[in-house]
């Protein structure tokens, strides 16, 4: 993989949603990272500084909103586009991870698998 | 039988009745001061006898919370309302503090008690303890979230998976492999649609509990219903034109979370059920003192003799279900009770193989 290549942290608490994202992006050419733990995000960010973050809001130990604030709380990632993946499709789950820093939010059963790549690859264009 | 409200003069055969009555029964007079109380009263009150909250201001004692979890005000309370203003309150829904400063649900009704003359003297206030209905109720919608989360999770992945695989960038695939793959994906989308179905009708409260309605701008959750299916849209060749004036705002009285669901199946369903490369419109209009919103598309249309049953548990018109074979006929009873629970009206005017347009009306704020 190129050494410019594009860094992706994805924070999701299903394995297979992992491996099958990991599998696709990898081969757009990106390069990912990925946990399913919110309190492993921030010290991966920091540490793999990526340019995008993919977050799902119900993680093993905790949830995506706080996830996304902090990652807004710290100043490497205040613009990095974040976007939230999830099955919480009540209005006010949307209104709640848009108001936390997230750019765009996806209803899991609502999308399609190419629609998400289609939105990581726009962000990163 | 005639009450007097000043002094003790009910008799024990009047008690008697009163206590043998479930619901708590206080009665006050014209200053809100309780002169007469149940058992079921003093019980659901948290108290042993009636010596303890008879001769005790009613609103003092009751310190209501309103279904948002808000103090009630004196002005909105209901027993205030009937004694002032002479009203029957009917099944108000209130939370009351119990001796023992707990909460309980309750709904109540208050009625004013007047003589001959029509002069107010004090009012009736009957309360029921709702809260197990309460808790029932949060359960089942605790119950439909959990299981929304549960059931969309593997279903939503090996979703995913089939059109990663169907899409031939892992590898390539022979006929037999594509065309049962296929049908496997057009099957799961079918299930994924009933799912989302079948947790929205569980998720409309009671036909008795009223919807939290506060002030919305209608713009934005239309906005945010697009945003999430200009996508879908495009990929069939539509596009979804919202008709707006800039930085104009509709503000309507609704509970933001069933506004989101009843937009977002009118949109659903408009694109679904669109003839390729045309337009579906979006307008909102204020008219009086209501706003109305219409999405129009063009399309196979709503058959004449099936409009009547369009709004019906588990119906589908056999146009539609030729053209999409994987709907439940949920989505429009759903839109439909939930506009209902939001105090508005839902029509459409349709043509056959031409266009359908949907109204809802809402409330303006």
């Amino acid at each position: 993989m190129a050494n410019n290549a594009k860094k992706i942290l994805i924070i999701e608490d299903e394995q297979f949603t992992i491996k099958l994202y990991t599998h696709r992006l990898e081969a757009e050419g990106y390069e990912v990272t990925a946990t399913t733990q919110a309190s492993e995000a921030l010290r991966l960010a920091e540490e793999k500084k990526p340019d995008l973050f993919i977050v799902d809001l119900m993680l093993e130990d905790g949830n995506g909103f706080e996830v996304i604030k902090d990652l807004r709380s710290s100043a490497g990632f205040k613009k990095t586009p974040i976007i939230t993946l999830s099955n919480l499709g009540q209005e006010t789950d949307v209104n709640d991870a848009l108001k936390n820093g997230a750019d765009k939010y996806f209803v899991k059963s609502n999308t399609s698998f190419q629609e998400v790549i289609d939105s990581v690859k726009s962000f990163l264009a | 039988m005639s009450l007097k409200l000043s002094d003790s003069t009910i008799s024990k055969d009047v008690q008697t009745f009163m206590n043998a009555i479930g619901d708590g029964i206080l009665i006050v007079d014209k200053s809100g001061v309780i002169t007469k109380t149940n058992k079921a009263a003093w019980e659901m009150l948290g108290y042993k006898n009636a010596k303890q909250i008879e001769g005790k201001g009613a609103l003092d004692l009751l310190k209501a919370v309103n279904n948002l979890g808000k103090l009630v005000t004196k002005k909105n309370a209901a027993l205030f309302q009937s004694i002032k203003e002479g009203k029957k309150i009917n099944n108000v829904i209130r939370q009351f503090l119990r001796a023992d400063k707990k909460r309980f649900w309750s709904s109540i009704t208050t009625t004013p008690i007047k003589n001959k003359a029509g002069t107010i003297k004090g009012a009736v206030i009957v309360i029921r303890d709702i809260t197990e209905e309460k808790q029932a109720e949060e359960y089942r919608i605790n119950f439909a979230d959990i299981a929304s989360h549960s059931l969309r999770t593997p279903l939503g992945n090996v979703l995913w998976a089939n059109e990663y695989i169907l899409s031939e960038k892992p590898g390539r695939l022979n006929k037999i492999q594509k065309e049962y793959l296929g049908e496997s994906y057009k099957t799961l989308k079918s299930m994924n649609t009933m799912v989302n179905d079948l947790l929205s009708v569980s998720r409309l409260p009671d036909r008795r509990s009223k919807p939290a309605l506060k002030k919305v701008r209608l713009e934005d959750s239309v906005d945010r219903v697009i945003e999430s299916y200009d996508t879908y849209a495009k990929a069939q060749n539509l596009k979804i034109v919202f008709e707006k004036k800039k930085n104009k705002s509709h503000f309507i009285k609704a509970d933001s979370k069933y506004l989101f669901i009843i937009i977002q199946n009118l949109i659903e369903n408009a694109v679904r059920y669109a003839f390729d490369k045309t337009d579906v419109v979006i307008k909102i209009k204020k008219d009086g003192k209501h706003i109305v919103f219409s999405c129009t598309n063009k399309g196979m249309g709503i058959p004449k003799d099936k409009q009547k049953f369009i709004f019906a548990k588990f119906f589908r018109a056999e146009n539609a279900m030729k053209k999409q074979g994987n709907g439940t006929g949920l989505g429009l009873y759903i839109t439909y009770e939930m506009i209902r629970l939001n105090g508005g009206k839902i029509w459409f005017e349709s043509t056959e193989n031409k266009e359908t347009t949907f109204f809802i009306q809402f409330n303006a704020y």
